[in-house]
């Protein structure tokens, strides 16, 4: 069963992948993870080469820590688990641990 | 269960981000194990993993080189053999994982003063280096190793870079190189002058790899959209000449080298040539084919080059 991750900056300001298209975590700024994700909406169709998606989440000083719940929470098995893994969600203030905040979405078109 | 791979390069968590960065990236990464394309030592202490790159993708119908993320362990002498038997095992291990590797976490100090042990998933690691490629990195620009690419002096505002796609049948390797003139200009001075950015910049479309597109043993240039010219004089008379220059811009001669004489085209038109004899290594421009134009900056003109090359036996 393929997982979904959700995330939400605001009410109007959500986006929902499916874990195969994760393709990573970097971290560039102190307590900032950007994770990239196959772009939605772009199909390759432009000259450009700059096709991924990217999510920037606020965690606390232990990033490592942050991207290991992460990984956790699109591992975990068994039939408790739900499909869809809220990683982020600002609105709610639900998110997994070391996680702080769903900072910003951005698109590749 | 897909596992994921945790590298991190930098001593102090205090200093997560940017710091022992090699190029373009942070210096931590976490990526999905299934994007690991190799592993292959680089010298008797380095083991280089490579991963498809997380910023970047092969654009449709294009041949353009993405420069993938790698990662550098830095090992005990002769060993990466023996580590990279050590990454595959903790990979290919069964369930009894949560799917988080640590490969190579180089952090002995802790954000609140602390120290402790850098975390390597063999004792013969003793360091990391994280290579994340920037945003639309795909290729050199410049003089460069491989086939696809072009000078910044050929860079149209209508489809930007030249556009590339290879296939092969067989031994037989057929490339093709899309090239727009819009907003590329030619002089009118002499014959024989490159076409391209009136601003300047190398303007060559493509290399002669013969590793890539074989020994080339026919040459087509195919017009897809007739020229216009924005301002100035037009010509339709375009070649396409081979140089051992890759530094040549608008308005510098390119010379006549395994030159396809096009002259005049229309849309669906082709001109083909049948003995090349391209040298290897030389570089692809477009050329004036005679002084008929008068600084003519191209509106539209969509050319396709095409390359026949065959595979050397080996």
């Amino acid at each position: 069963m393929e997982k979904f991750l959700y995330f939400a900056v605001s009410a109007t300001d959500s986006a929902t992948y499916p874990s195969s298209a994760f393709r990573g975590v970097e971290v560039t700024t102190d307590q900032k993870l950007q994770l990239y994700f196959a772009s939605m909406i772009d199909t390759h169709q432009d000259a450009s080469a700059d096709e991924y998606d990217k999510i920037i989440l606020s965690c606390g000083t232990d990033e490592k820590a942050a991207i290991k719940a992460i990984v956790d929470a699109i591992s975990a098995t068994g039939s408790m688990k739900e499909a869809f893994v809220t990683i982020a969600d600002s609105v709610n203030s639900v998110f997994v641990a070391g996680v702080t905040a769903c900072d910003s979405t951005a698109y590749t078109a | 269960m897909e596992k994921y791979l945790y590298f991190r390069s930098e001593v102090d968590e205090d200093n997560q981000g940017g710091v022992g960065a090699v190029s373009g990236g942070g210096s931590t990464l976490l990526v999905p194990a299934s994007k690991l394309l190799g592993m292959q030592p680089t010298s008797a202490t380095n083991l280089r993993l490579t991963f498809e790159s997380v910023k970047n993708a092969n654009p449709s119908g294009n041949f353009r080189q993405v420069t993938n993320d790698f990662v550098d362990l830095t090992v005990s002498t002769r060993t990466a053999s023996i580590v990279a038997e050590a990454i595959l095992t903790k990979i290919n291990g069964g369930t009894h994982t949560d799917g988080f590797i640590v490969i190579a976490d180089d952090t002995v100090t802790l954000v609140d003063g602390t120290t402790k042990l850098g975390e390597y998933i063999h004792p013969n690691i003793t360091a990391c280096t994280v290579s994340l490629q920037g945003a639309n990195n795909v290729g050199v620009q410049t003089a460069q190793s491989n086939s696809a690419g072009n000078g910044a002096g050929a860079v149209s505002t209508g489809i930007g870079k030249p556009q590339y796609n290879r296939s092969r049948v067989g031994d037989i390797i057929v490339t093709n190189v899309k090239f727009d003139l819009q907003g590329l200009k030619a002089k009118g001075g002499a014959a024989a002058d490159v076409i391209g950015l009136a601003a300047g910049g190398a303007a060559y479309i493509y290399k002669n790899v013969v590793a890539d597109n074989g020994v080339i043993f026919k040459q087509t240039l195919t017009c897809l959209e007739t020229v216009t010219a924005a301002s100035g004089t037009l010509t339709d008379d375009i070649n396409i000449a081979w140089n051992s220059s890759a530094g040549i811009a608008f308005d510098v001669t390119a010379g006549t080298g395994s030159q396809i004489n096009a002259g005049a085209m229309e849309a669906g038109g082709t001109v083909e040539m049948l003995t090349p004899g391209i040298t290897a290594n030389h570089y692809a421009y477009i050329t004036e084919g005679s002084t008929g134009a008068t600084d003519c900056v191209f509106s539209a003109g969509i050319y396709m080059l095409t390359m026949y090359g065959a595979v050397i036996p080996s």
